[in-house]
């Protein structure tokens, strides 16, 4: 075999390694059912997110669920920010309503217009200390309106547990608009309200140190209980652990800067499985050392510890220990993403989120803090009151900020703050801050926002899809590799098996790069079944016709390839700009499609080039051909 | 095995027949656009909200026409969705109700409790997403013409561009046509289709040029041979033209009838587009350039024959 032969056969089963190590996960995971998965989600978050970002994507057409897209809804913000409301006020409004859904102009712009149609200036509804003029009133609102926006996206975000799917997709678009994308939904009544629902912001005091502490002491204790029934004494040693449960302390103690009271404080567990429940097990969480207050749980965990929570024994614990009090989940992870903050917050409602005016991200202040960030806040009237009454009674205690049921941030109250402005201080940098303000406003004004797209397949439409999709993608393969074969007979049959081939690496680059599939893609593999053919036969055009002018195989197979190779480029080349085309301007389904038009393309000049040049090679190579069988 | 072997068929004899024939299939298509007052457009672009139900015994349509006429929801467009147990409906925009399905899914169940039924699908689509999707359909079928036919004027020379553009305008327009003749809807994949078939047809068109390009190499300016040397280069390619299309038609075809009927309208999109693509590479785009080739040999002589009277 030549040297360039051989060189290229390596090639190609080089790739072909590649392809089969990039669909495997694919294959493992459509070969596991629901119960599987989910099992593997309790027992390792990490490798069921890691497994499913290898796969290829299902679209929500074929996989079932709801696509969402919101727009900030313009005419109740109006409605809200408004003072001095009258009849004209409303009557405007809704004409506004009504002529942009016509003309598609800008909103505020329009209610402007129709106001002062009615002889009203814009400024008398939003007056303001630094909005007295017309532009100022409409620079205001438009900063609102943008503001309103980044709320809208962050409640979103925080109520993302609540949609009852497993990753859902919350992004913003432009700088108007939200998508949201829920997989396997099955609920779109319940979704829309969830949307639609009010943020609820209130601030609670954290529970005392005392208190918690012997929280985690019981918590702790039961675990343990679960996990070795016969020893239930407290291990505080650490120096005797082993394996995964070292590795932990370690570099717990590494981040925390570890002293004897951090190791004293860390409740970390001996490991001794017990059989019958997979749910316990040591490292499930773990007392933040640093202020003694918080709870740590390992972002992996979560799933598990949450259950927990749900035990009654564990109900039972809470409710002796600290009632009026409860576990709520902190919003982000922290100390690199490994860890989720529960706090044990008290129930009794200290403050009501609308009785903030303002929140600003700014500049530490402070000379001891250089570098920082902190959040401005400015309370109203009535809330300046109350906060003056509960910073004063709780100095050095903690007050958390809690947003739609998570706890934002909780921090120490410094001093009383009778004036009704405070400052948040240690934040570390200015996205902290910004999201801190965003939350805290987001109890002050609200984001409303409505829905301009919704789409939701059911399951079983999805299911269907697929079964039709694949049937016929196979059907059509099978017509066209007959076809091929009687066609252009031996070197058909190399043809085909590059078309299989072909399908093959669509289906691995789809994969690597967790790109979508969907209804309208798979039409678009089956299209470049069809299509994919053509550069073989017009290389076997080519080279019946150098063989029908009486050259040799060898020769009419060099001179086919070659001149029927420009040929294909360009050919393909305009189909390629037309994917190109559709990929930009399309929409979800649409995008599918033009990405697997795009792939099978770039993947179809590699197999007809290359592959079949290679097999054909190979073939000359090892025997004497006399007659080509094309 | 060989279906077309040397063929010498006389393309460019018949070309005039060929354009009466296209302007004909263009006329009827602008005709029946024009009487149906533009095509026929589904939500994606109008707005709108489209419900798929699907029963469990065979449902009649004038059974759920009734019970939502009663309910006040006069102006729905019911039908039946590839076989009697589904059935689509689409209500226009109808002031700005947000939950329009889940009232029209209470209004079937009360009043046809006997057949219960599950919700397929649900497409909600505002009027002003309707809008922005008919101006990027605009913008993409724009673009995508512009871009190819730069492409084509690059690599081969400013008449073959006259021909491909050509061509391009008579496939989308037949294509649209078609749809509007028998009043199908026209979606955001059917776009799509369209699009791809600009793609494909002139990926036809792009190998009989090349073919013409590379016999017309051996031929000196303003030769007399230029028509058939052109109408060689189609029969050489023809073979490859007929199967190409042939096996792309096959598996469209499949898809159209095993493909769901979701897909139904997308691979007849397809379909008609492949076929009138192939047709105007060999009857449109090339005699178009055999033309352009005649008049500017006319007018070359003309200017000699002038000069010469001198």
């Amino acid at each position: 075999m030549k040297k360039n032969t051989r060189n290229r056969f390596f090639l190609i089963l080089a790739v072909l390694v590649i392809a089969a190590y990039f669909l495997y996960p694919t294959i493992k995971w459509s070969m596991m059912s629901p119960a599987q998965k989910e099992q593997l989600k309790l027992e390792n978050q990490k490798a069921y997110y890691a497994l499913k970002g290898k796969t290829i994507n299902l679209g929500l057409d074929l996989q079932g669920g709801m696509h969402v897209v919101l727009e900030v809804d313009v005419k109740e913000l109006l409605k809200r920010m408004a003072t001095n409301k009258d009849q004209t006020f409303f009557e405007a409004l809704n004409e506004a309503e009504k002529e942009v859904e016509r003309t598609d102009e800008d909103f505020i712009n329009t209610f402007m217009k129709i106001l002062e149609k009615k002889g009203v200036n814009i400024t008398r509804y939003f007056y303001g200390v630094d909005r007295r003029t017309k532009s100022q009133v409409l620079k205001y609102l438009r900063k609102q309106i943008n503001e309103s926006v980044d709320r809208a996206l962050e409640i979103l975000r925080n109520r993302v547990d609540e949609f009852g799917v497993s990753e859902p997709i919350i992004q913003k678009q432009g700088d108007r608009r939200i998508i949201v994308e829920l997989a396997g939904v099955t609920n779109p009544t319940r979704v829309r309200n969830l949307i639609g629902r009010t943020a609820l912001l209130e601030f609670h005091l954290l529970e005392d140190n005392v208190v918690t502490g012997k929280v985690a002491e019981h918590i702790n204790r039961y675990i343990q209980s679960k996990i070795s029934p016969n020893d239930t004494s407290l291990s505080e040693d650490t120096t005797e652990t082993k394996g995964k449960s070292e590795k932990n302390e370690q570099s717990l103690e590494k981040m925390f800067g570890g002293n004897d009271s951090a190791k004293a404080q860390q409740q970390t567990v001996q490991a001794k499985k017990d059989s019958n429940a997979t749910l316990f097990e040591p490292g499930l969480f773990y007392l933040n050392p640093r202020d003694k207050q918080t709870f740590l749980v390992p972002v992996e965990k979560t799933e598990k510890f949450k259950r927990i929570l749900e035990l009654p024994d564990v109900k039972r614990i809470i409710a002796e220990e600290a009632p009026g009090a409860e576990f709520v989940w902190g919003s982000k992870p922290v100390y690199g993403g490994k860890y989720i903050p529960l706090y044990l917050v008290r129930k009794n409602v200290e403050l009501a989120g609308n009785t903030i005016k303002d929140a600003y991200p700014q500049r530490s202040t402070d000379p001891s803090s250089y570098g920082q960030y902190e959040v401005s806040l400015t309370l109203n009237d009535a809330g300046a009151r109350t906060f003056a009454r509960v910073t004063g009674a709780n100095i050095h205690k903690r007050l958390a900020i809690i947003l739609d049921h998570k706890v934002y941030l909780a921090p120490t109250i410094q001093v009383k703050i009778s004036s009704g402005r405070a400052r948040i201080t240690g934040l570390d940098n200015i996205e902290e801050a910004q999201d801190l303000a965003i939350v805290l406003k987001a109890g002050a004004l609200p984001a409303p926002v409505k829905i301009i797209e919704e789409r939701t397949v059911g399951p079983s439409l999805g299911h269907d899809s697929i079964v039709a999709g694949t049937y016929s993608g196979v059907l059509g393969l099978v017509l066209v590799i007959i076809f091929m074969v009687f066609y252009y007979k031996l070197s058909g049959l190399i043809a085909d098996l590059a078309l299989v081939l072909n399908i093959v690496f669509i289906m691995a680059i789809m994969a690597y790069f967790h790109a979508t599939l969907t209804l309208p893609g798979i039409a678009g593999i089956i299209l470049t079944i069809g299509m994919a053919v053509d550069a073989n036969v017009l290389i076997f055009e080519r080279i019946r016709e150098e063989l029908g002018k009486g050259k040799t195989v060898r020769a009419a197979i060099d001179v086919g390839y070659g001149k029927a190779f420009i040929t294909i480029v360009d050919a393909n080349v305009t189909t390629f700009i037309a994917g190109l085309v559709l990929y930009t301007y399309g929409s979800g389904p649409i995008q599918g499609f033009a990405l697997t038009l795009m792939i099978g393309i770039l993947s179809s000049l590699f197999t007809a080039i290359v592959v079949t040049r290679a097999i054909f090679d190979y073939i000359l190579d090892t025997r004497t051909v006399k007659k080509l069988s094309i | 095995m060989q279906f077309i072997r040397k063929t010498n068929i006389q393309f460019m004899k018949v070309r005039k027949i060929a354009y009466a024939f296209s302007l004909t299939l263009i006329t009827i298509s602008i005709v029946s656009l024009i009487l149906h007052g533009g095509p026929r457009y589904n939500i994606d672009f109008t707005g709108g909200t489209l419900i798929q139900l699907k029963f469990e015994k065979p449902v009649k349509i004038k059974s759920i026409r009734t019970a939502l006429t009663k309910s006040g929801f006069k102006d729905a467009e019911i039908k039946h969705f590839g076989n009697p147990h589904e059935v689509v409906v689409r209500l226009g925009i109808v002031g700005k109700k947000q939950e329009l399905s889940t009232k029209v899914e209470n209004i079937i169940k009360t009043k046809m409790a006997d057949n219960p039924f599950t919700v397929e699908r649900v497409e909600k689509v505002g009027p002003k997403i309707g809008h922005e999707l008919i101006l990027q359909a605009i913008k993409a079928i724009f673009w995508s013409m512009v871009l190819i036919l730069i492409y084509v004027m690059w690599r081969f020379e400013f008449k073959f561009s006259i021909g491909a553009i050509l061509a391009l305008i008579h496939d989308i327009t037949i294509t649209i046509g078609v749809f509007s003749v028998f009043n199908l809807e026209i979606s955001s994949p059917i776009i799509a289709a369209v699009l791809t078939i600009v793609g494909y047809s002139l990926n036809d068109t792009i190998v009989v040029y090349d073919r013409i390009r590379e016999n017309l190499k051996t031929l000196k300016k303003g030769s007399s041979e230029f028509t058939s040397t052109v109408n060689r280069s189609i029969n050489e390619t023809l073979s490859r033209t007929i199967i190409t299309s042939g096996t792309t038609l096959l598996v469209v075809v499949v898809l159209y009838f095993f493909g769901g009927e979701v897909l139904r309208n997308f691979s007849l999109a397809l379909i008609v587009g492949i076929v009138i693509g192939t047709y105007s590479s060999i009857f449109i785009a090339s005699p178009v350039i055999v033309d352009w080739e005649m008049r500017s040999q006319k007018q070359h002589r003309a200017k000699l024959k002038a000069a010469g009277n001198k």
